[in-house]
């Protein structure tokens, strides 16, 4: 496992898809209790770092015992200096453990003699590309807005002085638009369509960044 | 001149920890970092130990090496003073003890003066096999709860090593704190976290997360938070400890007093084990204090308050 990123490289988002509202669910939020999202399992940084790894190809166990090791350098002092010593390497009950637990909440499987991950995570070129997209249905939505603007704050000024309304609406918005397209079959007819992925942040490393930024 | 009476006044307000800061004084020999705000201020070394440090826009990167068999007696003094009201002090830290070594750290973060002041630090300890390390961190924000303190710690510690960690925040008022610290233990290391902090009033607001990951065989630890919330402050303690190597055990204890119409506490003790062999366990009390130690004083002739705040000046 490389310490070498500004603060995590990675994030992991949303949740895994749960059944119909149950009991169990905790009504303010409208979430299960019993579940966070992200799950808890990306609490621990080798799980995490496990899921990074094998989102850049599938890999054997002895492979992921490979790639998770690790040894930590200093960020100034230069390698004529000091050359780094120590390296942390875990066992194989433990990372069992850890690959164990990352099967049961779906993020990994077996394939054969590989492990594989269970979701997506969108590396830096894919999310430029998504951007685009995303940038275009803001637009449509900004253009809304701003010819509903007034008219929605005219209407709600007698309501409470701290009342976020647009923001409300924004969340209000978001809620009709999965279930419009629910209904025109443009996704799965599923409760609770929020899907786990993973994002990577950045991929400058700690130190380059270091050097590069604070010379 | 300005500047020695800043660092003095700094370095004062470690004697309300009761530390001797003869050890702490820049005619003092051991090894020491010390900032005043973004400023590197001195920078010391003995042998054994390589420090570096380089200052950026908003603060400064640190590497401090311990090298290989290094025993050190006096403590390496980090000193992350603010003499200013306002102002943003950014803090990378990078600590690696070697093999069989033995240091004390004394990281003190001083900021007497604070309004709106920002402290954010993200560091890493890396402890190699065979050692012994103990991290004291104490903090002082003035009286003015003008400070927002947000320090982010990874620490490693290998095989067979022995790791302390002292968080003391119960001098002065603190403002706003976020702290995070997470340690990844080794087969046969020891870990042993001590956090302490007290809100005093409806402007402080205390959250510390304190997590072991204990991630090899008979890897051991105790995380104990102690905290007290009165004339209406916040503090919440959250406590992980993870067994995911054989023969690991660990225990979360959490103490929480709370005193005065609108202070609240909270305490989320979160202990798993993913492997069949682990032990670990939790403890938390929050709430007032108890009766018969405050019975007890009151005897002697305390009245109730007196009697509280003397029962939390102790646990703290």
């Amino acid at each position: 496992m490389k310490e070498n990123t500004k603060y995590n490289m990675h994030r992991f988002i949303g949740k895994q898809i749960i059944d119909e509202i149950q009991p169990w669910f905790e009504f303010s939020s409208s979430l299960p209790w019993d579940e966070r999202s992200p799950p808890w399992v990306f609490d621990n940084k080798v799980r995490r770092q496990i899921l990074v790894i094998l989102s850049e190809s599938p890999l054997t166990f002895e492979e992921i015992i490979e790639r998770v090791l690790f040894k930590p350098a200093p960020l100034i002092i230069t390698k004529e200096e000091y050359e780094p010593k120590i390296i942390y390497e875990w066992d194989k009950r433990t990372i069992e453990n850890h690959l164990f637990n990352l099967e049961w909440y779906g993020l990994v499987k077996k394939n054969v003699d590989k492990y594989e991950i269970n979701f997506p995570i969108l590396n830096k070129e894919q999310l430029d590309d998504v951007e685009n997209y995303v940038i275009k249905f803001a637009e449509n939505w900004v253009k809304v807005i701003e010819e509903s603007k007034e008219e929605i704050l005219n209407k709600y000024q007698g309501l409470h002085k701290n009342t976020p309304i647009m923001d409300i609406i924004i969340e209000k918005i978001i809620e009709k638009l999965w279930e419009t397209l629910k209904k025109k079959g443009l996704v799965p007819n599923k409760p609770n369509l929020k899907h786990l992925w993973g994002e990577q942040l950045r991929k400058t490393k700690f130190n380059e960044w270091v050097s590069k930024n604070f010379k | 001149m300005r500047e020695k009476s800043d660092s003095s006044q700094i370095l004062n307000s470690l004697e309300k920890y009761n530390l001797d800061i003869s050890d702490y004084l820049p005619s003092h020999s051991g090894p020491k970092l010390v900032l005043n705000f973004n400023k590197i201020t001195t920078v010391s070394e003995v042998e054994g130990i390589i420090l570096k440090g380089r200052e950026i826009e908003n603060g400064i990167i640190a590497d401090i090496v311990i090298k290989e068999g290094t025993v050190l007696e006096d403590p390496i003094h980090l000193c992350f003073g603010v003499n200013k009201e306002t102002g943003l002090q950014e803090i990378f830290p990078r600590i690696i003890a070697e093999d069989n070594s033995s240091v004390t750290l004394q990281a003190h973060c001083s900021f007497p003066n604070a309004k709106n002041l920002t402290h954010k630090m993200f560091g890493h300890i890396y402890v190699g096999k065979n050692c012994k390390f103990v991290y004291n961190e104490t903090h002082y924000h003035g009286e003015q709860n003008g400070a927002t303190v947000a320090p982010v710690s990874y620490v490693y510690v290998g095989e067979n090593s022995y790791f302390e960690n002292n968080f003391f925040l119960t001098q002065g008022t603190i403002g706003r704190m976020k702290i995070q610290i997470d340690i990844y233990a080794f087969k046969d290391s020891i870990i042993n976290s001590n956090v302490k902090a007290f809100g005093k009033n409806s402007l402080d607001s205390i959250r510390v997360r304190d997590a072991v990951f204990l991630e090899g065989e008979n890897a051991r630890s105790i995380i104990k938070m102690k905290a007290a919330a009165i004339g209406g402050g916040e503090v919440m303690m959250f406590g992980i400890t993870e067994g995911n190597a054989a023969n690991t055990t660990g225990h979360v204890d959490c103490t929480e007093i709370v005193k005065d119409r609108g202070s609240r506490c909270r305490a989320i003790p979160l202990i798993r084990a993913t492997d069949d062999s682990c032990h670990i366990t939790h403890e938390a009390s929050l709430g007032k204090v108890d009766s018969a130690q405050l019975n007890a004083l009151m005897a002697r002739g305390l009245d109730e308050d007196e009697a509280t705040d003397l029962i939390i000046k102790n646990m703290l």
